[in-house]
């Protein structure tokens, strides 16, 4: 608690929080509210196919492959917090003040929990509201995918911070990051079309971006056979803890035996 | 003697640079105790290790009478090369996370401020402060909580003549109050004027330590306290025994040149003054 109290007092007067966080919210709630208004359309005219999906179940996994995109703008957040520690050495501050090493290591970690947390109850709040103002339903079907999005969240801002406690300056972290998105979306890819299997869908962010697909392409797929059968989505939630658990092993061997 | 830290063969290498070459250092508990030696020397170094920034390649260093490096730590206040805090946030936001740090609460904020003239521009963000101002602010961390222990790393860094003065001043007071005072600078002036004892570094070797008066002065000195101190220092000075009478943790008199330390602890006795410590260099003791 008391970490996460510091992290709060860095975070409160930090206008980039806001802004990020309050872009996150605002850009999602306007897209979805874009879609479920069917001011979006497919093909010419209004089709208002996609406002369909808002009702529950479907508004989970369709709010829920929204949400992964707009979830790039709390990694960022997370790459700049972190790398102005390193920028502005108030790392060093902070251990010449008396904190220990893992002390700095476990208010990071317990920041980006709480981030998840929080950004995973907007995701749920969000979804509810959608789904009641675009038809209604039973609200209790396919709620797991409020996990899901807690765990993708989880999983991608705990990949960047590891990112960051190596290359330290933000610019290139965000970078980097991108690159390795792409690189590991290529190199799945790659891998199950070659092998004819899923076994690439395990690399660490794409463990949890199989957590959310598009519902879409994913139904399309599933009927017309092109795509393999899905594994169990408890296997990736599995699979992305245990990333997760190794992200942190990783950084914590880092700030124990590096120079700050 | 009682030591508040033990070093050891303490060395650090940045790739083929050697900044530390085996290092002992022992520092008297109640000491201002000077690192001096030029830019490269390896004091910041050596200050960097001590407080668990920087990781040593070999060696071992103890703080006496703590339990755990972390518990010595959370008992020390530092100052380490340029001051590091959030720009966005004012001096007190910025010192109420170094309080949230430390354990400690957030009353004490507006003394430490008082201390180092910043309580006017305690609501100023970080970002606008000059740099004597910015080291002002760190030495206010640095004293947060009242800490046994300070280590300052060129504390004087970056202060205007009446700055510099100030900070010497508030060293000397907190020497007085007993504290442990630990101070890396390249400036032999710093040194002599608020030092008791000195270790001298060059290109990462440890050259000499000593007390000050040992180490930096030919002269002979005699080093006594008693319970007042201020008192004795005045009656030193009114005595006509001594050149020089300095008071740090204790009384640093260099008597002249006919006066010996039996003639000192005879006017001493003569004037009803019950000395608790008394010491000699060693010619002094020679004598």
């Amino acid at each position: 608690m008391k970490l996460l109290m510091i992290e709060w007092m860095k975070l409160k007067k930090y206008y980039t929080f806001w802004i990020l966080t309050g872009i996150f919210g605002l850009l999602y709630i306007l897209w979805n509210y874009g879609i479920g208004s069917s001011m979006v359309s497919i093909g010419n005219g209004n089709l208002a196919i996609l406002s369909k999906s808002y009702s529950f179940p479907q508004v989970w996994s369709n709010m829920g492959f929204i949400y992964s995109w707009f979830v790039i703008f709390l990694v960022v957040f997370i790459i700049i917090s972190i790398s102005n520690e390193f920028t502005f050495r108030t790392n060093r501050q902070h251990i010449i003040d008396g904190m220990h090493r893992l002390d700095f290591l476990h208010a990071k970690a317990i920041l980006i929990l709480a981030i998840s947390i929080g950004a995973t109850l907007f995701f749920y709040l969000i979804s509810l509201i959608f789904g009641f103002a675009y038809g209604g339903g039973n609200m209790f079907d396919e709620n797991n995918y409020i996990l899901y999005v807690f765990i993708y969240t989880l999983n991608y801002l705990s990949f960047a911070a590891l990112l960051t406690f190596f290359v330290k300056r933000s610019g290139l972290s965000i970078i980097f990051f991108f690159a390795y998105l792409l690189v590991e979306t290529i190199f799945t890819n790659v891998i199950n079309k070659k092998l004819n299997t899923s076994v690439g869908n395990f690399t660490p962010l794409q463990s949890s971006d199989e957590l959310l697909p598009f519902p879409l392409l994913d139904s399309l797929g599933k009927m017309s056979g092109l795509s393999q059968e899905a594994l169990p989505a408890i296997l990736y939630v599995g699979v992305s803890l245990a990333y997760i658990l190794v992200y942190y092993l990783v950084a914590r061997r880092k700030l124990l035996q590096s120079d700050l | 003697m009682e030591y508040i830290l033990n070093t050891k063969d303490i060395r650090k290498s940045y790739g083929i640079v050697k900044a530390l070459k085996g290092v002992s250092l022992q520092v008297p508990k109640g000491s201002v105790y000077g690192i001096l030696g030029p830019n490269g020397s390896g004091k910041t170094t050596m200050l960097g290790i001590l407080l668990d920034v920087l990781q040593a390649d070999g060696g071992q260093y103890e703080w006496q009478g703590y339990s755990s490096p972390e518990s010595a730590r959370s008992n020390i206040g530092s100052l380490l090369e340029t001051p590091n805090f959030y720009h966005y946030l004012s001096a007190t936001d910025n010192l109420k996370i170094s309080a949230a740090i430390k354990g400690r609460g957030e009353n004490d904020i507006e003394r430490v401020l008082k201390l180092v003239n910043l309580y006017n521009r305690k609501d100023s963000a970080f970002k606008t402060f000059s740099l004597g101002m910015k080291q002002r602010l760190a030495i206010a961390a640095a004293l947060l909580g009242n800490p046994d222990v300070l280590v300052l790393d060129e504390p004087t860094n970056g202060l205007d003549p009446v700055g510099i003065a100030e900070i010497r001043n508030l060293i000397l007071q907190l020497s007085k109050e007993g504290k442990t005072i630990i101070i890396a600078s390249h400036l032999l002036d710093e040194v002599e004027k608020v030092c008791t004892h000195v270790a001298i570094l060059k290109l990462g070797e440890l050259i000499t330590q000593g007390s000050v008066l040992e180490v930096l002065n030919d002269e002979d000195w005699i080093e006594l306290g008693c319970e007042n101190n201020d008192a004795l220092l005045l009656a030193l000075q009114s005595s006509g025994l001594c050149k020089q009478v300095r008071l740090q943790s204790l009384i640093i008199a260099t008597p002249n040149k006919d006066v010996s330390i039996e003639v000192l602890s005879k006017w001493c006795f003569e004037a009803s003054i019950y000395t608790q410590s008394f010491g000699a260099s060693q010619t002094q003791s020679g004598k």
